[in-house]
């Protein structure tokens, strides 16, 4: 299991969700797994799965289809992009300045190393987490 | 994985930080034991109110308060001798308590003889007559759980290649663990105690195990309560965990809020002393000019600032780790003290 301590792991299991409904692993209006699917999958109590699910369903990302399961909701991957974007600047641009500063790179020189990266062509390897599941 | 016992120390910020309770008043409101006192809750699998148990005049128990919710997985969590299997032997009835109250779903599990068909004990070192082998265990099984299912009990003994036709004294003691498995789980008995189940195991078994666990649980949901100091591989299976150490509970908590009760700062040791005074260190590890501190809460704003400011790293703590930390203090009843802790608050003290 790639469960890491630094977060409850319903929150975790919170964001494995979402990232597999921004990354088109669950499009919207389709079922993703049940609590007993994921706690079985990833080893956890099915009460801490079922927090992770209901966190979405509170949020609108998920909801439940009486008998059947718990589906994508429409525009939940709009919804999660923008909510990320906002995210974005102070869980990758901050630390990216900080170490920066700390190598003594200058943000002009910083954005230099963007442009050059990006011209490389590939987009690097996803750090944010260490595994996705495939469910 | 641990430091050696030079550098490894528990760190006690007071004298009154020796005992249990102040241990546990460090923890978050969330994650502290039951105050004494509580009326029973009957509607809970277990209810235990001031269980104390002394064996002469040696108390193990030295008053016990907490819940088990209907229908959880709980960890029982802590030490060899900490009082895990006096506690749950007494929950089974196989005990009496010295004093305090007991309550086994609705029942007083010492005086009403019926509680025992509704819940299973499953234990390495379960005693079975002479000559028995386990053939005769899975053969006696339906006549003791009314929920024994023979079916799943044959599946577990193929899983866990358990030889049925050899004497149970001559068994090793992973088989034995695997006998007192397969009966705690085919007994499907609303309440089970797994005690250690893993003795003897192989990480192969003990996933197995786990696996088979979880997933019958969700089948049949009843109320499991496994007493484990191997507690990172099974920390994710819990909805709650209860550490117990010396006798006394020190955390009561969700497995979530456990998990964040506290978390480690480390980085060059005058600077951790410095940004983590007025936090309540539970452990503390040093090598050389470097320290990391076990603290407990969660890290606020300012501490976070501070962190940053010095360079110092914050990291989660895992709930292996922290159980560890909260019963690495030395014992109180017996007067011993660690002389690794004190070295270790002396030099502290000089750092700030």
């Amino acid at each position: 299991m790639e469960m890491d301590a630094s977060q409850p792991i319903f929150r975790q299991l919170a964001l494995r969700i979402e990232q597999g409904i921004v990354d088109g692993t669950y499009p919207e209006e389709t079922q993703v797994p049940s609590t007993t699917e994921f706690s079985v999958f990833l080893r956890i109590n099915p009460a801490t799965a079922n927090k992770g699910i209901n966190l979405l369903v509170d949020a609108g990302i998920l909801y439940k289809k009486r008998g059947i399961g718990m589906f994508v909701a429409h525009g939940a991957r709009q919804q999660l992009l923008s909510s990320r974007r906002e995210a974005f600047t102070q869980q990758y641009v901050r630390p990216l300045l900080a170490e920066a500063a700390r190598l003594e790179i200058s943000p002009e020189d910083l954005s230099g190393m963007i442009h050059r990266t990006a011209a490389k062509g590939a987009p690097a390897p996803d750090l944010t987490s260490t595994a996705r599941p495939t469910l | 994985m641990h430091a050696t016992p030079q550098t490894a120390a528990g760190l006690r910020p007071g004298p009154a930080a020796t005992t249990g309770g102040s241990t546990a008043a460090a923890l978050s409101h969330a994650a502290r034991p039951m105050p004494a006192g509580q009326p029973l809750d009957p509607q809970a699998a277990v209810s235990v109110r001031g269980l104390r148990k002394s064996f002469g005049r040696k108390d193990i128990l030295h008053g016990l308060d907490f819940d088990i919710p209907e229908g959880s997985i709980v960890g029982l969590l802590g030490r060899n001798g900490a009082g895990k299997t006096t506690a749950l032997s007494i929950l089974s009835g196989q005990d009496a308590a010295t004093a305090g109250e007991v309550s086994v779903l609705g029942r007083r599990p010492f005086e009403d003889p019926t509680t025992a068909s509704r819940l299973c004990f499953a234990r390495e070192n379960q005693k079975y007559p002479e000559s028995f082998k386990a053939a005769h265990v899975l053969k006696a099984a339906p006549w003791f759980f009314e929920h024994w299912d023979q079916g799943f009990a044959e599946r577990l003994v193929r899983m866990f290649r358990l030889p049925v036709e050899t004497k149970i004294q001559k068994l090793s003691r992973g088989q034995l663990s695997a006998v007192a498995i397969v009966v705690g789980l085919a007994a499907r008995a609303p309440l089970t105690f797994f005690d250690e189940p893993y003795l003897g195991l192989d990480a192969t078994a003990r996933q197995l195990f786990y696996d088979v666990m979880l997933q019958d649980y969700l089948e049949h949901p009843r109320t499991i309560v496994m007493s484990t100091h191997l507690i990172d591989e099974a920390a994710d299976l819990l909805e709650k965990v209860l550490v117990i150490d010396d006798g006394r509970i020190l955390m009561d908590a969700d497995a979530d809020t456990a998990r964040s009760a506290a978390f480690s700062l480390s980085g060059p040791a005058a600077a951790v002393g410095q940004v983590s005074a007025g936090w309540t260190a539970l452990h503390q590890r040093r090598i050389g000019g470097l320290a990391s501190r076990t603290l407990a809460g969660q890290p606020d704003e300012a501490l976070t600032a501070a962190a940053a400011e010095y360079h110092l790293e914050i990291g989660p703590v895992g709930l292996q780790d922290l159980v560890a930390a909260i019963g690495s203090r030395p014992t109180d009843s017996t007067g011993v003290t660690d002389p690794a802790a004190e070295t270790s608050v002396e030099t502290t003290e000089e750092q700030r």
